[in-house]
């Protein structure tokens, strides 16, 4: 008889301690991002879309050979006037050849960033964007060279 | 009172109309009749509709999420939408269903629900009727939902409709014993059945309310009466008959389109009539909590309106509370909790006031 008591009220007042703690949730502020409108900061790290600089692309083709998924196609030849050009350590390197087509499939892409880490210049490297949604399919192949 | 008003609109209306003069007062109370159930009806649907985004709202906001927020501001229309989607959408009938029984299902208990109404007094002189059994009426009115129920449950020839109204008959009459337990004590208390009655017995302040009158007797009864009346109205952590998890969707799986918004305005409707059951019995209806009124004489209906909803609402809140905070109970442990504790404490409560009273 006793035992029916108590557990009468310890589960009374495990009710009330339940509704104490959602109560305290309720009055919280929700811990949701509506993403659209409002976003949280991305990490220095992050690993979005690659992107290309064929400007200062010395056509050494490191980063076809590299990627594990042949996303990247890149074609150069040979320039008459050969131009400087800086790399990632600083130092002038010299451009021999002129990038004619550079082409990457983002829909292959794994963003491994394999291709940016080895690039001696820089051209190309993994950017911030994420949001890389098209209407056709064809539209996922960049063509960096026009 | 409600007669009285009826002469004095009719002799207002012909006065300015002449030619109306000829029709008989009956045809004026059918008039009134219909008038007063298109308001009640008008005030359920739309509780039903602002109680689903509140409930969403709360819901979401107990989890710490936000819940509808696209249409319109903070979503408030959202409720518009969802009833225009369950509108448009397709009315199924099982083809093994029994198609009388299953068409007139959702109507009674939504009916159960409505007819709850009729007695419930809004505010000072505000309410459809006076009856002089109120109590008694609502207890029976309200148990046409069962009915309603077994019946969803039956026709839908669907195992799991079917374990859900058996399951839904079993809570609902079990429940039903400590709610009417609960009544008796306010029966004893007041000596009336008239809703009206029991509601000005609690005039001037807060310590003439029910509740707060033969401690701890009252607060008890009101205790049980609430937490059977969740259970009456189906919902967590007594939602067994309905349990997403283990039935699908109980007695209401195969319903769609208008016939399940049916379901779920009597639930809602449901929610809001036990509330205000509660709110009469115990919390003193439109009374003010204040020992004195703050419009002054008739211009209270409006004060007693707001109180009596204020009031009202309050205990939706707690019943959405609850719903968010307590998991589902088996279907052993909620018989257990209705014969076992519910019930020999009301009768043991009845007993206890009944002596007080007597002394």
């Amino acid at each position: 008889m006793i035992t029916y008591f108590k557990k009468i009220i310890s589960e009374l007042w495990s009710i009330l301690v339940g509704m104490r703690i959602t109560m305290k949730y309720f009055l919280s502020k929700p811990v949701t991002v509506q993403y659209p409108d409002e976003r949280t900061p991305m990490t220095e790290r992050f690993r979005g879309m690659i992107k290309a600089n064929p400007d200062i692309c010395i056509s050494c083709l490191y980063c076809i050979n590299i990627c594990p998924v042949s996303c990247i196609v890149l074609e150069g030849e040979k320039s008459e006037v050969p131009v400087k050009v800086i790399n990632k350590e600083g130092k002038e390197v010299k451009r021999l050849k002129t990038v004619t087509k550079f082409d990457v499939d983002i829909s292959r892409c794994i963003q491994c960033g394999f291709c940016a880490e080895g690039c001696p210049t820089g051209a190309i490297y993994l950017s911030k964007e994420f949001e890389n949604s098209v209407l056709s399919r064809k539209d996922l192949i960049y063509h960096y060279v026009k | 009172m409600m007669q009285n008003l009826i002469i004095e609109i009719q002799k207002f209306v012909c006065n300015y109309l002449p030619f109306l003069n000829p029709l008989p007062i009956e045809l004026w109370y059918i008039l009134f009749m219909f008038i007063f159930g298109a308001v009640v009806l008008g005030v359920v649907m739309g509780f039903a509709g602002v109680a689903s985004y509140a409930e969403r709202k709360v819901a979401g906001h107990i989890q710490s999420r936000h819940g509808p927020n696209r249409v319109g501001p903070h979503g408030i229309l959202q409720f518009v939408a969802d009833g225009i989607k369950l509108v448009l959408k397709e009315d199924l009938i099982p083809a093994e269903a029994d198609k009388i029984l299953f068409r007139l299902a959702p109507y009674l208990v939504f009916i159960g629900c409505l007819g709850v109404f009729a007695a419930i007094p809004f505010s000072l002189y505000l309410g459809v009727t006076n009856l002089n059994i109120g109590l008694l009426y609502i207890m029976a009115i309200s148990s046409i939902v069962v009915v309603g129920i077994i019946m969803a449950g039956w026709s839908s020839s669907n195992k799991w409709s079917l374990l859900g109204g058996m399951r839904s008959a079993a809570q609902i009459v079990s429940y039903e014993i400590p709610i009417g337990v609960s009544f008796l004590t306010i029966i004893i208390i007041t000596g009336t059945l008239n809703m009206f009655d029991i509601t000005n017995q609690q005039d001037g302040g807060l310590f003439r309310w029910l509740v707060f009158r033969y401690p701890p007797f009252t607060m008890l009864a009101f205790l049980i009466y609430f937490v059977a009346s969740v259970a009456e109205v189906n919902r967590t952590p007594f939602d067994i008959p309905e349990a997403e998890s283990e039935l699908v969707g109980g007695y209401h799986t195969e319903y769609s389109g208008m016939r399940f918004a049916f379901f779920f305005m009597g639930e809602y409707g449901n929610m809001l009539a036990v509330s205000a059951i509660a709110t009469i019995l115990f919390l003193g209806g439109f009374q003010s909590p204040l020992p004195f009124h703050i419009l002054p004489g008739d211009w209270f209906i409006l004060e007693g309106l707001c109180w009596f909803f204020g009031k009202a609402f309050f205990l939706v809140f707690m019943q959405m509370w609850l719903r968010w905070t307590l998991p589902r109970y088996r279907v052993d442990q909620l018989m257990q909790l209705a014969w076992k504790v519910l019930t020999p404490f009301s009768f043991a409560n009845m007993l206890a006031i009944g002596i007080w009273v007597i002394i």
